[in-house]
């Protein structure tokens, strides 16, 4: 199942104007950079890599492609829960690595201009804050922003067996 | 314009980088046979292309160079010289000079300088002997060069050469401090009068035009017909146009003899792209196969017969399109051999077999290194010095073979050589005063040999600059890993060394075996498996505590459990309710339990790499029937190999 992406409901000036992805994990809302998501598909069970990191749920075929399957709540030490029917995974391209995450469920397209993101308090917890690119507001909650290229980088552990 | 330009500049540069292969291989033929007149026309002929491309896109310096390099080969075609032994020597030197500029032409890097091998040139095609050089003045020589060439190509052009009056006449102002760029400029005038473009000839003349403006404008005068596959046709009376023109008789006879067997240019990635396609037809053909169900309706399962058998020749003939044969691969050695075998002082005779037997190109790019080393090992510390031999009666000529075959769906090399072999009781030795094995410990012939495999072994007394550093064998057996093969070496002491290399057909294509372990399905490359057995619980026992052991026959072979080793949860605990597979690498084997078999397919290997990474155990993935993803194990990085039935690690 793949989900089509509406048109976003603000329009700014052309230069600063990016497009986000919402998703919803534990109860909150993150967004990604519409530009490195590739497709969404509806929650598949994974082939199990051995002995991989907690967070690598696997990996899954795509149209004849091995993409690998990153549990975010994993990733970000949430509760785990049981996937629903609204489970969806987020087909994410950088560069030419493409990889998928699971969320809880995809929320819609919104528009937002990069001086509307704001830097988000910096916590303490080294692990994954490179991964947050920022804080948006958008029509009253918050939008936890996530740099996928940080994400990426930030999961050390199989990229080690690359190397 | 531009994009033309480098259309037909990739083009020059492959053919040339063949037509200089060419050039040396028949170099080293000449060696054997210095009056062949096949061999020496096809030098010729080879040289007389890359200066004919060079000419016309341009490129001076590797024009220039060719130029001198003809006039001395059409001595040699002619008769009027024979190639000696110090001749070849000088134009192998050349023919890597050529390399370079080559080399220097593609990259837009500056060229070295040819004025030394030049003058060399200059003085053999004069009838001098190697050895008389004197020193010569750079810029009179490339000036003497310059003429030489516009006359013969006024000579090509069908004009009757005036040796008193070249087309380009010597400029008058030569004066005794060279500048170049007014040399430069003159020969342009020059070359404006005979133009017949007006617009050129006027340009030409104006002197405050810089020379890259007047390149670009000779450049722009012939009019550019990137025509790919065909000689270049340029009518405009352009210096190195007429060069061009002149070829055309030439080309055209080299295109008839190329056209016996058409050869098509094609890029891997195309072929790479067909071979992934394919991929993906075999198994959606698999999945309609299961989807058929076990009773389909007979226009059904024909329909399905129809499709299994037209996508496996369709997946056999894909495969193929990226065979090549290994004799392109082979083709380097004889020179490696002959410029080692004189620097180690020692006489070597290459023999090569089965040039004709097919590889993925992938494979032949990944032995080229492998290969390059095992032969400089065998010339360097295999094969003993002429004099060693005759002391012990063998001939002087020591023999370097390198054999390729096909055997039961994998490629055999053979790396041997006839010198004085292993010695068993050095390896040993230096094993042990490397901590690498006990001085007590029992080991077999073929363990002793497999230690050279690791790093840092070298029981070479000197370091040369061609191996001794230990670094080789290591890096040898890693690479044919990559390959997905394997690597056993025989030895006799006094007859010789034998490395045996055994590949897979390809590396995209794995002929499987699917094992069940808990509920996860796994496959393992056929070619590793020895066989199958349905173990008594009897025939396992735990050796001192330290792992599990079967006893199968004459052998004694560790034991491991996949569920333990992938931490899968199974309900196979003992042995006797599973599988033992027996597995190998090389010479070391081992056993794997599994819970049940579940068939022996083909499996396209897809990349793990590419989005995740390198996984320890495994070789990549592959798609089943179902859609659902399985591991494909690496059955030579499992540690359980790591033990072969001692109780110490070798090559892991």
């Amino acid at each position: 199942m793949t989900a089509t992406i509406s048109a976003p409901q603000e329009a700014k000036t052309q230069n600063d104007t990016n497009q986000f992805l919402t998703f919803q994990l534990a109860g909150e809302e993150y967004g990604l950079d519409i530009l490195t998501v590739q497709e969404i598909r509806g929650f598949v069970p994974a082939t199990r890599i051995p002995n991989s990191p907690d967070h690598v749920t696997g990996v899954l075929n795509l149209r004849g492609t091995i993409v690998p399957l990153y549990d975010l709540r994993k990733m970000f030490n949430l509760p785990e829960c049981d996937y629903d029917q609204f489970a969806a995974i987020v087909v994410v391209n950088i560069g030419s690595r493409v990889i998928g995450l699971v969320v809880d469920r995809v929320s819609e397209v919104i528009a937002a201009s990069t001086s509307d993101i704001q830097p988000s308090p910096d916590l303490g917890h080294s692990a994954c804050q490179d991964a947050i690119r920022g804080i948006l507001r958008h029509e009253e909650h918050l939008v936890i922003l996530l740099d996928a290229v940080s994400l990426l980088e930030d999961d050390d552990s199989n990229l080690n067996l690359a190397a | 314009m531009d994009f033309d330009t480098s259309d037909l500049k990739q083009l020059f540069f492959e053919e040339s980088d063949e037509f200089v292969e060419l050039m040396e291989s028949s170099l080293l033929e000449l060696e054997h046979d210095p009056t062949n007149a096949d061999t020496l026309a096809q030098i010729f002929r080879s040289a007389h292309s890359i200066k004919g491309g060079s000419g016309s896109l341009g490129m001076n310096e590797v024009m220039m160079f060719t130029h001198a390099l003809e006039t001395l080969l059409d001595q040699l075609r002619k008769g009027a010289m024979t190639a000696d032994s110090d001749i070849i020597a000088m134009l192998l030197e050349c023919v890597d000079h050529l390399r370079d500029l080559l080399d220097a032409a593609r990259n837009d890097t500056s060229s070295p300088s040819s004025a030394a091998l030049l003058a060399r040139l200059e003085i053999i095609i004069d009838g001098g002997k190697i050895g008389q050089e004197k020193e010569v003045d750079e810029e009179t020589f490339r000036k003497q060069v310059w003429e030489a060439v516009a006359a013969a190509q006024a000579e090509e052009a069908g004009e009757t050469p005036k040796p008193a009056e070249p087309v380009v006449k010597p400029p008058s102002t030569l004066k005794p401090a060279f500048d170049e760029d007014a040399f430069r400029k003159e020969v342009w005038a020059a070359v404006a009068e005979a133009e017949a473009d007006d617009a050129v000839k006027a340009a030409a003349q104006a002197p405050d035009k810089s020379l890259d403006e007047l390149d670009k404008l000779m450049d722009e005068a012939a009019p550019a017909k990137p025509v790919v596959s065909e000689p270049v046709h340029d009518p405009a009376p352009h210096p190195t146009a007429v060069a061009a023109q002149a070829d055309d008789p030439k080309k055209a006879a080299h295109a008839a003899e190329k056209g016996e067997n058409q050869v098509l240019r094609i890029s891997a990635d195309k072929v790479d792209k067909l071979i992934n396609l394919v991929g993906e037809l075999v198994i959606h053909q698999s999945m309609l196969i299961d989807a058929a169900g076990p009773s389909p309706t007979p226009a059904l399962a024909s329909a399905v017969s129809a499709i299994s058998q037209a996508t496996r020749e369709l997946q056999e003939k894909v495969l193929a399109v990226r065979m090549l044969p290994i004799k392109q691969l082979f083709g380097r050695f004889p020179r490696v051999v002959r410029d080692l075998g004189r620097s180690c002082g020692k006489q070597v005779n290459l023999e090569t077999s089965g040039e004709e037997t097919e590889l993925d190109k992938m494979v032949i790019e990944g032995l080229a290194d492998p290969l390059t080393h095992l032969i400089r090992n065998s010339v360097d510390h295999g094969l003993e010095t002429p004099a060693d031999r005759t002391a012990v009666g063998k001939p002087e000529f020591g023999t370097v073979s390198l054999r390729a075959r096909h055997e039961s769906g994998n490629i055999i090399l053979e790396v041997a050589d006839d010198g004085k072999g292993l010695d068993r009781e050095k390896i040993l030795k230096k094993a042990i005063d490397n901590g690498m094995v006990g001085a007590d410990d029992q080991l077999t012939d073929e363990q002793i040999y497999s230690l050279i495999y690791q790093p840092g072994f070298s029981t070479a007394k000197v370091v040369s600059d061609v191996s001794g550093r230990g670094v080789g064998m290591d890096i040898v057996l890693q690479a044919i890993r990559t390959l997905g093969g394997s690597i056993t070496v025989s030895s006799r002491p006094g007859f010789g060394t034998t490395f045996r290399i055994k590949l897979p057909l390809t590396m995209a294509i794995v002929e499987g075996l699917t094992v069940k372990v808990g509920n996860e399905l796994y496959v393992m490359p056929l070619t590793n498996i020895v066989e199958c057995i349905k173990p008594n619980t009897s025939d396992i026992h735990m050796l001192a505590g330290q792992g599990e052991m079967l006893n199968l026959r004459q052998s004694c072979l560790p034991v491991t459990r996949l569920a333990t080793m992938f931490g899968v949860p199974t309900e196979v605990t003992d042995y006797k309710d599973g599988v033992l597979v027996i597995v190998e690498d090389g010479s070391r084997r081992a056993a794997l339990l599994v819970d049940e078999l579940i068939g022996q397919n083909q499996v396209v290997v897809k990349s793990l790499e590419t989005n995740y990474g390198n996984v320890a155990a495994f070789a990549g993935a592959t798609i089943l029937g179902d859609g659902k993803v399985a591991l494909i194990i690496d059955i030579a990085s499992l540690p359980v190999l790591a033990t072969g039935g001692t109780a110490y690690a070798v090559a892991a």
